[in-house]
Order: structure tokens, then C-alpha cells, then sequence
């Protein structure tokens, strides 16, 4: 039925951003805190209401009686809701951290970008899709340039990628349009299912031109450099939005379109390694490869925004992977997994924006010793690395776990190997993040500073909370994603509160928190039932007998931070990192030059003589051709 | 699954002391072995224990509450492991999930450097870099092995890989995946921090890396991490190769065995440099697993 | 419906008097001038609601092919209308600017808009010589009259090749009158199949030399940069949103009426298809405009060639001949010339106040007076064709039309976007320089009424159209009705009705 609820939630926020315009900053950050406590309540009135539409006409000549619009599916429900929680968290962290000093113009801006992020979920159509998609481009290259040189810098790369990508999406649907003549998402998937069979060349061409789409905005390789760049440069409240959110909606479009094709074709529509059909076993590996990769630029990372812009590419590569495995524990852990990420990803940016916010300072090895000051942030920092990592009983284990479950099914080892070769080599970056950035010796310059404001506190709280429930309780995500498994025709997971059956074996979250848990009390009591203790303050080191003091010894030189990981580096010297991101750029420049020739070809004053000739000889060339 | 009650907390509480127990009498035992490699007597086989109660009567120091919280997380977490190690056929919470295993031994490494990290000290924080650079070099032979194991057996349950060894030596995987089990043993003596990779602790080098500042029951805590690191790890290898076994001392006896291999390698080796540590653990240990996951692979195709 | 002569009798009229009362009131000759762009505007938007269908009027009397018929219906209405706008605002802008100019600039627009609706109207191809002639001369006086350095420079690197393809044009229309005996665009069009192939692509090239000239094609355009650049603002968003609008129209005329090898395609000798080869260049000219757009630093040359890059889009549209491609070509080219001449106001404006044409020198400009900022985006975001804005539907026809034709079009969509992307890249460019903190101060540009009212009426059109096309859908789809089909369509027809019902 027709309802205008849909609509609201994605006008709803653009108008009310067109609005905040008028109005000074802190009340632009209020407005954008209330715009999500109401998509809140929206978003949960909508839920599980199947039948919901908003469809228009629009009069458009080449498109014979053109519907377009909204209409409700489960799985962008379900995205829907994860990133409306979200977003709420990050809105309250922003009101408190957009104060006098620090404020940016972003708010109505960051209003209309989640009015269209929406409109992406609630897709009836791939025109109305389209049409949302490019508006969340570009607002969000306005947001994440700010005014600044070189944030625009990182941001332009990402937004011509993501342009390359959005035509590659423009050029498929009409492809698909003009065997089916309308925009209809379900039609587009059914004639894809058929053309594989009979025409399974153009099917391919469809199906890549859409991939390259989603790649693009998901930053799998061979885009896997923009996060760093446009992650860290954006401001520092959006980074969240940007590496918890954003990055999710290719995700969300290969779920949309790419797998049900693969899921609907026939079984010997393409030729299969390992049950799994030939282009998804190669989007696999193009994820396992982003995985790795995006670990080891995070390994080598000094700046922590950086570090943690690879850490998600990364983490999309594991999604990527779990995706291509083409079984529905593979579906099922890939939206686990982006539920997951959401939440400790955007903890972890939004305590190191809290970090920045009490100390303006980015790059790692000048920090340290934070925790000390700062408590609730370090151990919300704490509880997202816990969770990154995968170390159970936080939420990462769980999706990580059934990623794994996902690839044995489909006995895909190598790929397997170089997803664990991410996983242990996570636990490096992460741990180095949070050494330089909370542990160490607390410079002197940032004795003074204070934990976050009441605002910021709650919003890192909440995040801790979602962190910590679905670790101990998968089911609580796991329910709803077997909705959206059961809505697309896929097998669901078998799956209680706590405990989840994969592949090969089963988890039970409660049980091992509990386990943890007690094996914690234990320790707790020996340590308890121990000796004295006696606090000591931190310069007060073991230093081989030596007087610090004879050396202007300060806390800065003492705290080890700087080439955490030079061993490593030695040894990957001979791999070429940064040779994409090299090679891009050579590409924009000689296009510049090409732009200054064709300039002077221009200039000359008798150019145009031998010009018109050319031009003739042109068009008689191109007719016979 | 098993269900939570109080008759599991007692189960649980026991495993707790048994491994903490088994542990430090490999640690005496193997105090012992490396002081007759050297011609000497060597302490009492229950030094270990002597140690640990010694540390904990002392008195402490403490710089600030992460360390504490550090410490505390990283014994229990490692504690938490030990409860998935199938003891002697028997897996106290029912499961033996060879993944969870291998995540939750990452809380006692990370709390463990958290908790030294906190204090302060350079040479900790060196220490612990190195073991994670380490960790990177020595896990993924490790789960290469597990994974070719996972591919017979279709299940990634220790308890299984276990059973599936019963029956006479020659089921033993030590004889069905010998590359693996060669992998495995190069990277065990990483795993365990002993020469030649005992980057991370480095006595001469950085002044015992992570112990640095642990003073009292802190040290204490530290021993007895030790202590359920080798229950755990050298369980995981009985498991997983020596065909895990149906009573106590049979275990017992087989983890002994293994700890024993591993401290005299230790005894005579002298310690790689970091780098090449990493770089040999993937040239050997790696090229060797990566063979037996391909063997394996296609026979299982 | 003689009224339509009034569009081109009425500047005509006015200009040739400016000349005295120039000299007598200067102010006032000037403000007269205004009034009768004004006029312009209305008698058009008059005479395009009232359209039905095609129209054709005769002048004085005498019937083709010995007199000059003109042609109402709805392709000409909708076009003469988006120029008159074109014009209207261009120049009110310049006599409000501050900035003045002698009573002889006024009277030189009066002469080219004249012009170009004689080129719009007309239905005789010596009739559209005499006019692009008076454009022409207008034209390069216009371009002259900048205060710049390029500016001679540009009017004569215009005036040479429009002069000698004008000679082309001659030469082709020579050759039509000895083989039909008439010069009458529609008898033209019902007879042109009996022409020899060969002699007809001959008669295609000559015609359509001055004609991809005036439309900025690559390699033709070897005049626009340094004209834009010389010219005065106004008198560059005239050329960008009125005279290639114009001469895109002629094209569309020409090409699909004329040139018509049925159903929309165009003609074809032995190997040789002309719509191949125009949809070749078409497509050379995108990619040449857009990286050359790419690589500039100076605003106004770096619009010049974004609208090459346009009109080789909109010349790729035309050249596929189906109905969604006319439709899309028609749009984009409409949308281009409202969002070009928002952006070329507002860089004029820019420019004019604080003396620096690079942007650059730009940097910063939107902090102090956002609204500039906010217009420069919108123009660009109407250029580029993002949804939401008027531009997106005109590109998307198109590209629709282009990627179904198999390989070639295939490769030459991909060609398209890459430029897009390049496009996409230099408007962001600018758009944030704008806005970024700067080290220096910054001037404030303060902008007068009569700027406030024209960018809030571009930014309405952009923005109205890009949420509903339907606006215009109406009318522009009776087009492609009108112009395909040789003796069957709308054009032809109705001129043929009008002879006949005439021959009483």
C-alpha cells in the first residue's frame, strides 16, 4: 500500500538540511541530532511492513509511462535500521563535538546525505536509485573536502572513482531497459537470470558494469586507495559516518543485484571451481587480495585516521569474500559483518575523534598515554579493537567466525589463508593504534587533558553496548538477517539467541562469554588474594640503573611509537605499495597534458586552415568506418 | 553445548587450576631438562610453584589501572582458552572449536600487552611489537595446517581431529601430514617464545621485554600466563598430531613430550634477528604448510 | 501567425535607429534596447504557447521557391524562446553590471538576436545564409569590443574560417538550387532522395562545414577559446547558450530534415554513412573538449570548452537520428544553455569585480559571499548532468540512446562517461576552490538586483526541470514528430499544406 512514510524518511532530512542553512552551528547540530532520534522512530514504525510502496509517474518522453520510487524489502530494511542506529550514535557524538573551536559547516550537508542514504535502501526502482546515488556522491565530496585544499584532494579521488563507477551503474540499466523496458529492480534481476543462459556474454557485460559499481563505492581492489585519504582527511565526526556507513552501500548493491542473478541463473549457466560460479570465485579473490592488502598499508600507517581508513578496506574485503561464496552462510555473515563493522568502526573513529578534539593532534607517535586521562574513550578505543580483531566474546568474533564458516563450506583454503594473513595481521595495527595513541608515556603537553563532554560520553557508551551484544548474543542481529536470507529466497541460518551452527562447527556466544567471564573472576580473586600494591607514577621506570634525569629525559622520548613495526617494513621493501595510487596519478597528469596540447592545437593563428581540412578528412574517415 | 550452571562453574574451576597446575609443573620440569642439557643439577621440578606463590606474597607496583585491568584480562582470557582444549577426550564446555581457540588465545596477548604497555616502559612495548610481528609469521602456517585437517574432516572441532587419531599410532596425523606436522613444530617453538624465536622475552636485548615493570603478583600473573600458555599450546599439538589420548596421564605425558622437544631446541639455539625470524617462519614453516594444504586440497577435491 | 516576423522586424527596426538616438540619449537608447529584448522574450514565449503543430508563413507573398517562407512549429518555438532568454539576461546583466558600453554594443546584440531568430524561423537555406552572415558580423564586433588583449584576437580568429566555410556553404547551396531548382528547406527535404548519392554527400559537406563551425565541433572550433576569452562575459554566454543553441538547431534542421536517409538516419554513399561520420566526431569532440576543459586554469576558456564538450554530446545525440536521441539531444542542449549561462554570468561577474579570471586566484570567495559558491555549484551540477538538476535528463536520453548500439556504441558510452568523469573532476575543481580558507583576504563581491534576479530565475529553471521534465516533456516530444520521416514529417507537411492551400 501506498504510504507516505517513505518519502518522508528521505525528504523528511534533505528539507530539513535545505533549512538548517539559515541557522548557526550549534543549532544545526541539534536539528541533525533530533532528524535522526525521529528516522529512529520512523525506521522501526516501517518495520516489517512488506507491502509498503511510494511509486509516482513522471512524464519523460523516451520512457513509455515511467513509474518510479520507494517500496520496502527486507534487506534494505535491515541496512535501513543498522545505519539509522548508528547514525543516531554519531549525531549525538557530533553535537558535542562540534563546539566553538571546532565546528564545521558539514551538518546540512551531512542532513541531505542521510535523507538520500535512505532513499538508497528503499530503492523501488533503478532510476530512483541512481538519482539518490549520485546525490549521495556529491554531497558527501562537499563534506569530506570542508574548505580545505587538501581534503578536497582526497576527496575528489574518491569521487571520480565513485563517479567512474556510477556511470558504469548508468550504462547497465539501460542495457537492461532496453530488453525490458522498464527500471523495475526484479524484472532487471529475472532478465539477468535468463540472459545467462541465452546470451551469457552480455549478462556478464551487465553484471561487471554493475560490480565495477559497487567495487568502486566499496573500495574493493583495484579502488582500494581512497579510503585512506578520504577517510582521514574528511572531519573528524564524519570519518565515522563515512568508514561505518558509506562504504557499506556497495555492499548493499552487489546484495541488491549481483547475487540474486547468481542465485536465480541456472546451475550450469557458469562454469563453477569449488561450487562456486567462475565470476564470483573471482570476486573472491579480488576480496581476499583487498584484505590483505588493505593490512598491510594499515601495518605501515603512522597516522591513525589513515591506519584505520585501511583497516576498513580491509574488513570489506572479508565481507567481499564471505559475499562470493555464494551460500547463504556466506550472506549472512557478509550483513553480520557490515552490521558489526558499523559499530566498532565507528566507535574506534569516534574516540579517535574524541582524542583529537581534547589534544588537535593526528599522527600517533606524538600522542600516548591517554587512557590514563581518558578513560571512558580508551575503553571504548579498547572494546573496538577487541571487536576488529575478532576476538571473541565482542561482536567481531561472531560475523568473523561465520566468514571462515562461509569460505570452509565452499572449501575455498587460499582464499581462507590470506583472510586469517588479515585477521592476525589486524591484531598488529590494532594493537599498535592503540599503544601510541592511549598507552605509553602521556606527554607532558596533555597532562592537563580531560575525558569528552556528556554528549560524546553517551555516544561512545552506545557504541560500546552494540559492540558488546551481539558478541554474546548473535542472535540479536542474526533474527532479522534470516528475515532478509528468507525474503530473497535463501536457506537462514540456524541460529538461536546465542548460539549459531556453521559449517564445520557451532558457537555458542553465551557460552563463552560466560567462560570468559569466570576464568576473569578467578584471576581476579588470586590477584586480589595477592600482595600489597603500591601505585608509582609513570616516569618512575625501570631504566638499567641509570638517572633518567641525566639525559632530559621526557615523557615524549620515552614513549615508543614512532616505526612501531620496522621489521615488517624491512621485509616488505620489495613490494610495491602505492604502485595503484602512483599509477592513477600518472594517469591524471599525462591527461592534463594531453589537455595542454589539445589547447595549443588551438593557438596557432593559421591553425584553422589546415583544421578544416582535418576535419573533412575526419568526417569522411569516421563515414566509412 | 553445555548448559550454564553451577555444576559447570565447579568443572570450569577446576580446569582453571588444572591448567595453571600443569603448566607450572612443565615450566619446573623444563627448568630441569635445560639444566642437565647444560651439565648441571637445575632447581627442584616444582620451582615453578615456589615461584608463582613467592610473587604473589610480595608486594607490588602498579602505574595505573590499565595495567591492572591489562593483567587480569590477559590470564583469564588465556584461562578461557584453556576451557576449549579437549583434555584427554573430554571438552568441559562441549565445544572445541579450533577458531574460537585460536581468537581467544589473542586476549592474552592483548591484554597482556595492554597491561605492560600501560607501564610505561619502552623495552615492554619493543618486546610486545616484536611478538605481534612475530605472531604474523607463525599463525598462518599454523592455520594453513588446521585448514588441511578441516578439509578430511569437514569439521573444525579439536575434539573431532582428536577421535579421528584413535586406534593405533598409525593414525597418528604426525604420520598422515608430516610436512604439517614439521610446519607446525617451527612454528610451535615461535608460539611458545623460545629460542630461537624468543624475541619477545630477550633477556639481554630489552631486559625481558613485557616483564619489565611486573613486580609481585603481577609477576606472578605473569608466570602463570606462561604456565597455561604451554597447557594450551602444547594440548593444541596433542590434539591435533599425537592422536590426543583417553586418560590423564597419557595427555599428560604427550604434552610433556612435546614441551620437552621444544625446550632443547631452546637449550642449544641461539635467536634469529626479528626479521629474518619472520622471514624463515614463512620460508620454512610456511612453505612446508602451504605444501601439505595443496596435497591436501587436491586429494580432497 | 505574421507575427512571427515581428521577432526578427522589431530588433532589426530598433537597432538600425540606435545608431542617432545613440548619439542624442545615450541612457535611454540603451534602456530601449533592454525593452525590446524584453519584447523578444514575451512575443516568443507568446508564440511558443501558442504552437500546436508546425506552421509555416509566408513573407510578402510570394511563395517558395521564389519567396522565403518562415516556420513555426515547436522545435524553432522552444529554441527562439530559450535564446530571446538567452539574450534578454545577458544583456541585462552587462547594462546593469556597471561596467559600460557604448550605445553601439546594444544595437550590435539587437542585431544578432534578429539574427539568430531569422536563422531559427527561416525555411529557405539562402534565407540561413543571409543570417548566420548578420550573426556572423555582429558576432565578431561583439567579440571585439572586450577590453582584453584576446579580444581582437579572437574576433579575427572567428571571423577568417566562418568566412571561408561560409564559401563551403555558398557552394553547397549552388548545387542544390542547379539539381532541384529550389532552396526551400521543405521541398529540399520531400526531393532530396533523387539526388546522386555522391553530389548529395558533397552538398552535405559543404553545408555542414560552416554549420559544425558555428556548433564548436572538433577540429572546426579552433575560434572558441580565444573568443570567449576575449569577449565580455555576457557576450560569451550569448555564444555558449545562444548561438551554439542556434547553430545546434540548424543541425538538427539540416541534418535530420534534409539530410534524411529515413527514419532519422542520415544519408549514405557506397560505404560512406554520414551519421557514422558525425557520430565519430561527435564523439572526438566530447573528449577533446572536456581534458582540454581539464587542463585550464583561466575560467572563461575552461567554460568555452566545456561547452565543446557538450555540443559533441548533443551532435552524437542528433546523429543517431532515433526519436529518444532527438528528444535527449534537445534537452541537454536547452538545460546547457540555462546552466551556462548561469555559470558564465556569475564568472562574469566575478571577473569583473575582482580583476582575476584564474580560478586559482579564486580561492576562498565562497567563504565571504557563499551564494556565489552555491550558483557556480549549481551551474556545474547542471552541466555535468546530476540528477536533480536539469541537465541529468537530457544525459541520461542520450546515453540510453548510445549504449544499445552495439560495440561501437558501446565504446563510444564508455568514451562519453570517462569524459564526464574529467568533467565532473574540473567543475568540483573550481567549485571548491571557491569555498576553500585561504591564507590572503579575500574581497567581497557584492552583486547588484538585477544579477540577484537573473541566477534566481536560472536556478529555478535548473532546478524546476531537474525535478520534473515534464515541464517541457510536453512540447519536446512532439519534436521528433515533427522532423523525422522525410515528406511525412510535421515540417514538411505543413509547409506543403500551406502551398498548396496557397495555389488557389
Amino acid at each position: 500500500m501506498m504510504d507516505f512514510i517513505l518519502p518522508a524518511i528521505v525528504i523528511g532530512p534533505v528539507l530539513i538540511g535545505l533549512l538548517s542553512f539559515l541557522f548557526p552551528r550549534k543549532m544545526q547540530w541539534i536539528l541533525f541530532f533530533l532528524t535522526n532520534i525521529v528516522l529512529l522512530g520512523a525506521v522501526f514504525y516501517i518495520r516489517d511492513r512488506q507491502n509498503l510502496f511510494f511509486l509516482f509517474e513522471l512524464s519523460y518522453f523516451p520512457v513509455n509511462k515511467l513509474t518510479m520510487g520507494m517500496a520496502y524489502s527486507q534487506l534494505g530494511w535491515f541496512f535501513l535500521a543498522i545505519s539509522t542506529v548508528a547514525t543516531l550514535l554519531f549525531s549525538a557524538f557530533s553535537v558535542g563535538f562540534n563546539d566553538k573551536k571546532h565546528a564545521t559547516a558539514i551538518a546540512p550537508l551531512w542532513l541531505i546525505l542521510v535523507g538520500a542514504s535512505n532513499g538508497i535502501f528503499m530503492a523501488h526502482d533503478w532510476l530512483w536509485f541512481f538519482i539518490v546515488w549520485e546525490s549521495m556522491s556529491w554531497t558527501s565530496l562537499l563534506i569530506i573536502g570542508h574548505g580545505r585544499n587538501k581534503s578536497f584532494k582526497a576527496g575528489i579521488f574518491y569521487y571520480l572513482l565513485s563517479l567512474a563507477g556510477t556511470f558504469a551503474l548508468l550504462m547497465s540499466i539501460w542495457l537492461i531497459f532496453r530488453h525490458t523496458g522498464n527500471f523495475e529492480i526484479g524484472s532487471g534481476i529475472l532478465f539477468l537470470a535468463q540472459a545467462s543462459v541465452r546470451a551469457p556474454f552480455y549478462a556478464l557485460v551487465v553484471l561487471a558494469l554493475f560490480t565495477l559499481a559497487f567495487f568502486t563505492k566499496s573500495a574493493l581492489f583495484p579502488f582500494h586507495m581512497w579510503p585512506s585519504l578520504a577517510h582521514a582527511e574528511a572531519p573528524d565526526d564524519f570519518s565515522a559516518y563515512l568508514s561505518g556507513i558509506m562504504i557499506k552501500y556497495g555492499i548493499f548493491g552487489l546484495l541488491l543485484v549481483v547475487i540474486p542473478v547468481f542465485a536465480a541463473s541456472p546451475l550450469h549457466a557458469f562454469k563453477a571451481v569449488s561450487g562456486v560460479p567462475l565470476p564470483l570465485y573471482f570476486t573472491g579473490w579480488i576480496s581476499a587480495v583487498t584484505a590483505a592488502w588493505g593490512t598491510i598499508m594499515a601495518i605501515f600507517s603512522s597516522d591513525m585516521k589513515k591506519l584505520m581508513a585501511w583497516s576498513t578496506v580491509a574488513n570489506v574485503g572479508y565481507i567481499g569474500a564471505a559475499l562470493s561464496t555464494g551460500t547463504s552462510l556466506g550472506y549472512a555473515a557478509a550483513l553480520f559483518h557490515t552490521a558489526n563493522h558499523m559499530f566498532f568502526k565507528g566507535a574506534i573513529f569516534a574516540s579517535l575523534a574524541a582524542v583529537k578534539y581534547r589534544t588537535g593532534e593526528r599522527e600517533m607517535h606524538k600522542l600516548g598515554g591517554l587512557a590514563y586521562v581518558m578513560p571512558v574513550t580508551f575503553i571504548t578505543f579498547l572494546l573496538g579493537i577487541i571487536a576488529a580483531a575478532g576476538i571473541p566474546p565482542l561482536s567481531g568474533f561472531a560475523s568473523k567466525w561465520m566468514i571462515f564458516q562461509a569460505l570452509f563450506e565452499r572449501k575455498l583454503v587460499f582464499q581462507s589463508t590470506m583472510i586469517f594473513f588479515a585477521s592476525t595481521g589486524a591484531f598488529l595495527y590494532l594493537f599498535r593504534a592503540l599503544h601510541t595513541v592511549f598507552l605509553g608515556q602521556l606527554p607532558r603537553r596533555f597532562a592537563k587533558v580531560k575525558e569528552v563532554g556528556p554528549f560524546m560520553s553517551f555516544s561512545l557508551i552506545g557504541l560500546m553496548v552494540l559492540m558488546l551484544i551481539p558478541g554474546t548474543a548473535p542472535g540479536t542481529l542474526l533474527k532479522p538477517i534470516n528475515s532478509v536470507l528468507g525474503s530473497m529466497g535463501f536457506e537462514q541460518v540456524k541460529t538461536g539467541w546465542f548460539f549459531v551452527q556453521g559449517s564445520t562447527t557451532a558457537i555458542d556466544g553465551g557460552i563463552t562469554t560466560f567462560a570468559f567471564v569466570l576464568a576473569v573472576a578467578v584471576v581476579f580473586l588470586l590477584f586480589v588474594l595477592g600482595g600489597k600494591k603500591k601505585k608509582v607514577e609513570m616516569l618512575d621506570n625501570y631504566t638499567s640503573g641509570e638517572t633518567p634525569e641525566d639525559w632530559n629525559l621526557t615523557e615524549e622520548r620515552y614513549h615508543y611509537g614512532n616505526k612501531f613495526y620496522q621489521p615488517i617494513e624491512v621485509l616488505f621493501k620489495w613490494v610495491p605499495l602505492g604502485a595503484v595510487e602512483e599509477k592513477y596519478r600518472q594517469f591524471g597528469n599525462s591527461l592534463v597534458r594531453l589537455g595542454n596540447l589539445i589547447h595549443d592545437f588551438f593557438q596557432g593563428h593559421s591553425a584553422w586552415g589546415w583544421q578544416l581540412v582535418a576535419g573533412i578528412a575526419l568526417l569522411i574517415g569516421l563515414g566509412v568506418m | 553445548m553445555s548448559n550454564i550452571n553451577g555444576l559447570l562453574s565447579l568443572k570450569l574451576l577446576g580446569f582453571s587450576f588444572l591448567s595453571m597446575s600443569v603448566g607450572l609443573l612443565f615450566m619446573g620440569l623444563g627448568r630441569k631438562v635445560t639444566a642437565r642439557i647444560q651439565r648441571r643439577l637445575g632447581p627442584p621440578f616444582y620451582q615453578a610453584f615456589l615461584d608463582v606463590f613467592k610473587a604473589f606474597s610480595k608486594s607490588s607496583i602498579t602505574h595505573n589501572y590499565v595495567m591492572d585491568l591489562g593483567i587480569i584480562m590477559s590470564l583469564g582470557g588465556l584461562i578461557a582458552t584453556a576451557f576449549f582444549i579437549p583434555f584427554a577426550g573430554y571438552a568441559v564446555l562441549g565445544s572445541s572449536s579450533i577458531v574460537i581457540i585460536l581468537y581467544l588465545m589473542s586476549i592474552g596477548y592483548l591484554g597482556m600487552a595492554m597491561g605492560v604497555s600501560a607501564s610505561g616502559n619502552p623495552n615492554a612495548t619493543i618486546g610486545i611489537s616484536r611478538a605481534l610481528a612475530l605472531m604474523l609469521g607463525y599463525e598462518i602456517p599454523i592455520v594453513m595446517i588446521v585448514m588441511a585437517m578441516m578439509l578430511t574432516y569437514g569439521s573444525s572441532d579439536l575434539l573431532t581431529f582428536a577421535t579421528a587419531q584413535q586406534g593405533g599410532f598409525a593414525n597418528w596425523h604426525i604420520f598422515k601430514y608430516p610436512l604439517g606436522f614439521l610446519a607446525i613444530e617451527i612454528s610451535f617453538q615461535a608460539m611458545l617464545g623460545e629460542a630461537p624465536y624468543d624475541h619477545m622475552i630477550a633477556p639481554a636485548e630489552i631486559a625481558s621485554g613485557p616483564m619489565v615493570e611486573l613486580s609481585g603478583k603481577y609477576l606472578g600473573i605473569g608466570f602463570l600466563l606462561h604456565a597455561v600458555q604451554l597447557y594450551v599450546e602444547t594440548g593444541l599439538i596433542v590434539n591435533l598430531f599425537l592422536g590426543g589420548a583417553s586418560t590423564w596421564y597419557v595427555f599428560l605425558l604427550k604434552q610433556f613430550a612435546v614441551y620437552f622437544t621444544s625446550m632443547c631446541i631452546n637449550a642449544v639455539m641461539a635467536r634469529y634477528r626479528i626479521e629474518q625470524g619472520i622471514a624463515h617462519l614463512w620460508k620454512y614453516a610456511g612453505t612446508l604448510a602451504l605444501l601439505q594444504l595443496f596435497i591436501t586440497r587436491l586429494g580432497v577435491f | 501567425m505574421n507575427q512571427v516576423i515581428l521577432l526578427i522586424a522589431i530588433p532589426l527596426l530598433v537597432a538600425f535607429s540606435m545608431p542617432l538616438t545613440g548619439k542624442l540619449f545615450p541612457r535611454v537608447s540603451k534602456v530601449i534596447a533592454l525593452l525590446t529584448l524584453l519584447f523578444e522574450a514575451i512575443w516568443a514565449g507568446f508564440i511558443l504557447f501558442n504552437t500546436k503543430g508546425a506552421v509555416s508563413v509566408v513573407i510578402g507573398g510570394w511563395l517558395p521557391p521564389f519567396g522565403i517562407n518562415l516556420v513555426v512549429d515547436h522545435l524553432s518555438g522552444v529554441v527562439a524562446f530559450v535564446v530571446s532568454i538567452v539574450v534578454l539576461f545577458s544583456i541585462f546583466f552587462q547594462l546593469s553590471s556597471g561596467l559600460s558600453k557604448k550605445p553601439n554594443f546594444y544595437m550590435l546584440s539587437l542585431l544578432l538576436v534578429a539574427s539568430l531568430m531569422g536563422i531559427i524561423f527561416t525555411g529557405d537555406l539562402f534565407n540561413l545564409f543571409v543570417f548566420f552572415e548578420i550573426a556572423g558580423i555582429s558576432a565578431y564586433s561583439l567579440i571585439a569590443s572586450g577590453k582584453n588583449s584576446n579580444s581582437s584576437n579572437g574576433a579575427l580568429g572567428y571571423l577568417i574560417p566562418a568566412s571561408v566555410a561560409s564559401v563551403f556553404y555558398l557552394v553547397g547551396i549552388a548545387l542544390i538550387y542547379s539539381t532541384l531548382g529550389t532552396l526551400n528547406i521543405a521541398q529540399i527535404a520531400s526531393s532530396f532522395s533523387s539526388v546522386k548519392p555522391i553530389l548529395a554527400t558533397f552538398i552535405a559537406f559543404s553545408l555542414l562545414t560552416l554549420v559544425l563551425l558555428e556548433f564548436e565541433i572538433v577540429p572546426f572550433n579552433s575560434w572558441v577559446p580565444r573568443a570567449y576569452q576575449g569577449a565580455p562575459s555576457s557576450i560569451s554566454a550569448i555564444f555558449s547558450s545562444g548561438l551554439a543553441l542556434a547553430s545546434g538547431y540548424v543541425m538538427l534542421r539540416l541534418g535530420v530534415i534534409v539530410f534524411n536517409g529515413g527514419q532519422g538516419g542520415f544519408i549514405r554513399t557506397g560505404s560512406f554513412e554520414l551519421g557514422h561520420a558525425l557520430f565519430g566526431i561527435g564523439v572526438i569532440t566530447v573528449i577533446a573538449g572536456e581534458i582540454a576543459a581539464l587542463a585550464q586554469k583561466d575560467v572563461k576558456k575552461m567554460l568555452a570548452f566545456s561547452s565543446v564538450g557538450q555540443m559533441g554530446m548533443v551532435l552524437v545525440a542528433f546523429s543517431i537520428g532515433t526519436h529518444s536521441s532527438i528528444y535527449g539531444g534537445i534537452f541537454a542542449l536547452i538545460s546547457h544553455s540555462f546552466a551556462k549561462l548561469l555559470l558564465f554570468l556569475t564568472a562574469g561577474l566575478i571577473i569583473m569585480k575582482t580583476g582575476k579570471s584564474k580560478y586559482t586566484q579564486w580561492t576562498g570567495i565562497a567563504r565571504c559571499s557563499p551564494l556565489f559558491g552555491v550558483l557556480m555549484l549549481i551551474g556545474s551540477l547542471g552541466v555535468i548532468g546530476i540528477p536533480l538538476f536539469s541537465g541529468f535528463w537530457g544525459k541520461f536520453a542520450i546515453i540510453g540512446s548510445t549504449v544499445v548500439l552495439g560495440k561501437i556504441g558501446f565504446i563510444a558510452t564508455t568514451l562519453i562517461l570517462a569524459a564526464s568523469v574529467v568533467e565532473g573532476f574540473y567543475f568540483f575543481r573550481l567549485v571548491h576552490t571557491m569555498f576553500e580558507t585561504g591564507e590572503e583576504k579575500v574581497p567581497k563581491v557584492k552583486a547588484n538586483f538585477a544579477f540577484w534576479l537573473i541566477s534566481s530565475l536560472l536556478v529555478a529553471v535548473i532546478v524546476a526541470l531537474g525535478l520534473r521534465p515534464g515541464i517541457i516533456d510536453g512540447r519536446l516530444k512532439k519534436i521528433p514528430g515533427e522532423l523525422i520521416g522525410n515528406a511525412e514529417s510535421g515540417y514538411v507537411q505543413a509547409v506543403n499544406k500551406q502551398l498548396k492551400g496557397s495555389k488557389k
